[in-house]
């Protein structure tokens, strides 16, 4: 979305949020009209955690209900005022987010929401059956009048607080979707593999989406309980976890504006269905139903589609990018001299097959080494092992003589390690200047305060970054593609972008895995001329192919694995040569051709 | 060879949202025939083939197959008239033994024609001999290469009269793109039509007797096998300037 649509936005939530109070008829109708604004917070976070990190949470009552009952506990108690109850409440109900988050190391999908139910459960039998503490069945009445600093929030006062307090949440989550912790989420969910092997430490970005979630639910609880002046068990049920959730599905998962058209428009249906008396339940279940029928998307996330469809952007984006060397050298890079990569003694096995037995092999400093065999000889297996996703039985690798044996992908790519993959593993519904951004992630300095309220630094850092991405663009000839979405790329160009996303991690040691395949003769060429210049600017590089011109071409080394035994190691001249690696690879018909050139 | 074409696309366009892929391809496979599809990245090559396979609807233009209007048929209805399409990048079943993928490729044969299935079975491990080593195996846990082996046995194994492959030769080593080249041309001898999408054009041409070159969604050249390895223009793009004798 430009900014200038975001602008809009901003300017008509504040009309709404200023005359709605202005019209309203009668209180009812007001604090009808309160409840949508503690509503909609509860499903901006939880947009955080759906839209964006690809999670599902059916528990975000059991999150409400913590803010409520720490505010009803500790201002009936102690005294406790909005501000301070709203503090204690985030804390609490943060806690128990990063909590839940743990479940996310081992279990996705179905699993996971299954697990949130339970959490949700939990909390509303603890709030039933610990009478001592929540007043059981009959809950907490008696709830003061919301005050800050010893003065009243009567009339409009509170009301202003709630709009205040939703402008907050709407400025904060729409920033942090534009940051790199934005991108970060969506990665993660996207791919989860290619966003380690980046530098994201996939389980830390999830746990900071459920905190959000936690953190805004646990809030709104609070609003709630001022509000209400009476919590109860019953307010705090699983369907309330359902509608939820629903309200960010029903809007447009990922987007604020749909997020908030979900939230008014579920709090608003089940009053107007009133009038239709016992078939309420039913008139509301059929019309969502054929809401998300009729828009798979939600209602603002279809619209937006459907006007993407029709105006479509121009994929191309009108700004100069870095020249390569700057690209490569902005913000943090931890470590710029050429770098070697030495394994000794691999041995990975998978139950009985041994897919690397006793391997050794060096990357020079600066060299381009290639690794060829056979289908199924182990070449792939050795490139996940060194980059974190497998542990070897025995033997170990190290990094300009550190060793990074066993070390999670996150951390071996900030060691400087980076890989493409075979079968590409890209941000597909990411743009492609939005992909190389990702792999910027962790030259950022700026940080989560920063990225809440877009700070100068923020500014400076994102604008810098956007450039140096456009440069590797330009680098890989995709930047006629920047604005458009990674997986409409064809085959051999979504390649290419994985190069252009590896590089941005200020790798020292890039891993290219097969990217000759699907490129016609001319686009090998290009990709000679492009790994040449790679290396030229001191990054070693691991090339895995299978394509015979380009490895004779460019390789300074050649290792031929077979069978996970390394047959043959020299250089591209008298590998050729070999009668072990003809035997095992070339075929007859490779080699005499490749004799005759 | 007879004339009348097995595969007749007229005016073929393909569009993606705002985007127009194809623009406007005329195409034939007659029977028997092998016939190549060489092109850039992004021309538009497996778009044709999603067009003509129903794995995307045309957005204009006319498929027709054993002089039937198939247009509008979807992927499946395809495949049971004989159209079978190998797509491009291993698309597998993972979860599913290796064993299990060769038999639902044989989904449309496996109860009428189960001898001539387990026949087939040998042929292809004689071709593959990974793929019986590894039978019972995951099939998501087999290496890129032989991934890209069980895709292409499960489509010849729908023994279709017109027989589709999205790049052929990825991820596979030189010596087993050998043997499959050779493995196409002795099928294709035996009568097999054959439409092959391939980046290694030198290979392509050798084996196929007609070939059309796309670019920018259209069919830029056309003509024999013979012809176009002739061409300036296609040597230059597709066969490498310093283009060895095959």
């Amino acid at each position: 979305m430009s900014k200038y649509q975001s602008l809009i936005g901003f300017a008509l939530l504040a009309v709404v949020l200023a005359v709605v109070p202005l019209t309203a008829a009668n209180e009812y109708e007001l604090r009808l009209f309160m409840l949508f604004l503690i509503y909609a917070v509860v499903a901006l976070g939880l947009n955080i955690l759906v839209g964006l990190a690809g999670l599902i949470s059916l528990g975000q009552a059991g999150l409400f209900a913590l803010g409520a009952y720490t505010a009803a506990i500790l201002s009936t108690r102690l005294g406790f005022e909005l501000v301070s109850s709203s503090i204690a409440a985030i804390i609490v109900a943060s806690l128990f987010g990063a909590l839940l988050a743990y479940p996310t190391v081992r279990v996705r999908g179905v699993y996971l929401a299954v697990i949130t139910i339970a959490f949700g459960l939990i909390v509303e039998n603890a709030a039933i059956e610990w009478q001592g503490l929540t007043g059981g069945p009959m809950g907490i009445t008696g709830i003061p009048k919301p005050s800050i600093l010893g003065i009243a929030l009567t009339g409009y006062a509170y009301y202003a607080v709630l709009a205040g307090v939703l402008v907050l949440v709407v400025i904060v989550t729409h920033n942090l979707k534009r940051s790199k912790y934005g991108r970060a989420m969506l990665a993660v969910s996207q791919s989860e593999t290619a966003a380690r092997s980046l530098g994201i430490n996939a389980t830390g970005i999830r746990t900071l989406a459920f905190v959000i979630s936690a953190a805004t639910a646990g809030l709104a609880g609070v609003l709630y309980a001022f509000l209400n002046s009476y919590i109860s068990p019953d307010i705090f049920t699983f369907s309330d976890s359902i509608r939820f959730l629903l309200m960010v599905i029903f809007g447009g998962a990922g987007t604020t504006t749909g997020t908030l058209i979900g939230a008014y428009i579920l709090t608003y249906l089940p009053e107007y269905l009133q009038q239709f008396q016992y078939w309420q339940k039913f008139a509301y279940g059929l019309l969502l139903a054929v809401v998300m029928f009729v828009l798979p998307l939600g209602v603002f996330g279809t619209l937006s589609e459907l006007w993407r469809k029709w105006r479509p952007q121009p994929r191309r984006i009108e700004a100069a990018g870095l020249p390569l060397e700057e690209a490569l050298a902005i913000g943090k890079v931890a470590d710029r001299r050429p770098t070697e990569l030495k394994a000794e003694g691999l041995t990975v096995r998978f139950g009985g097959l041994t897919a690397l037995s006793d391997v050794s092999l060096c990357v020079r400093p600066a060299e381009i080494h290639a690794l060829i065999g056979p289908n199924g000889a182990g070449k792939s297996t050795f490139v996940n092992t060194i980059s974190g996703f497998y542990r070897p039985d025995s033997g170990r690798y190290a990094l300009n003589g550190v060793d990074i044996t066993g070390q999670p992908p996150h951390l071996v790519a900030r060691s400087g390690l980076a890989r493409t993959f075979q079968n590409t593993e890209l941000f597909g519904d990411l743009t492609v200047l939005d992909n190389v951004m990702v792999g910027y992630q962790n030259r950022f300095s700026y940080n989560f305060l920063d990225a809440c309220i877009r700070t100068p630094r923020f500014r400076r850092e994102e604008e810098q970054c956007r450039a140096a991405a456009l440069g590797l663009l330009k680098f890989v000839d995709l930047e006629g593609y920047a604005n458009e979405r990674a997986r409409f790329l064809p085959f051999g160009l979504q390649r290419r972008l994985e190069i252009a996303r590896a590089l941005a991690t200020s790798a020292r040691l890039l891993l290219l895995d097969e990217p000759a395949a699907g490129l016609t003769t001319h686009e090998i060429e290009e990709l000679d001329k492009m790994i040449r210049r790679i290396a030229a600017l001191g990054i070693s590089v691991l090339l895995i192919e299978h394509h015979v011109e380009l490895i004779m071409a460019v390789a300074d080394q050649v290792t031929v694995l077979d069978y996970g035994v390394v047959i043959a190691s020299a250089p591209p001249d008298i590998v050729q040569e070999d009668p072990k690696v003809i035997e095992a690879y070339f075929g007859t018909h490779g080699a005499s051709a490749e004799a005759a050139s | 060879m007879s004339d009348r074409p097995l595969l007749k696309v007229s005016g073929l366009q393909v569009r993606y949202g705002g985007a127009t892929a194809v623009r406007g391809v005329d195409m034939e496979v007659r029977p028997g025939e092998l016939v190549a599809v060489i092109g850039n990245n992004g021309a538009g090559k497996t778009s044709i083939l999603r067009g003509i396979s129903g794995l995307v609807r045309p957005s204009a233009g006319k498929v027709e197959f054993n002089g039937a209007d198939t247009t509008t048929l979807a992927a499946h209805q395809k495949v049971n008239l004989g159209m079978a399409l190998i797509p491009e990048g291993r698309l597998i079943f993972a979860d599913q033994t290796v064993e299990d993928n060769l038999i639902l490729g044989a989904y449309t044969r496996w109860n009428r024609d189960r001898a001539g299935v387990l026949a087939q079975f040998e042929e292809i491990f004689e071709l593959f001999p990974r793929l019986r080593e590894r039978l019972h195996q995951r099939a998501g846990s087999l290496s890129g290469g032989e991934q890209q082996m069980l895709a292409i046995s499960r489509g010849l194994l729908s023994k279709p009269a017109l027989l589709m492959i999205d790049e052929l030769s990825l991820g596979l080593a030189p010596k087993v793109v050998e043997q499959l080249m050779t493995l196409l041309r002795n099928l294709n001898a035996r009568g097999q039509s054959i439409l092959l999408v391939e980046q290694l054009a030198s290979h392509a041409l050798a084996i196929a007797q007609r070939a059309y070159v796309i670019g920018q969604g259209r069919v830029e050249l056309e003509g024999t096998s013979a012809q176009l390895a002739g061409s300036p223009e296609v040597m230059e793009t597709f066969l490498g300037k310093k283009r060895k004798a095959v």
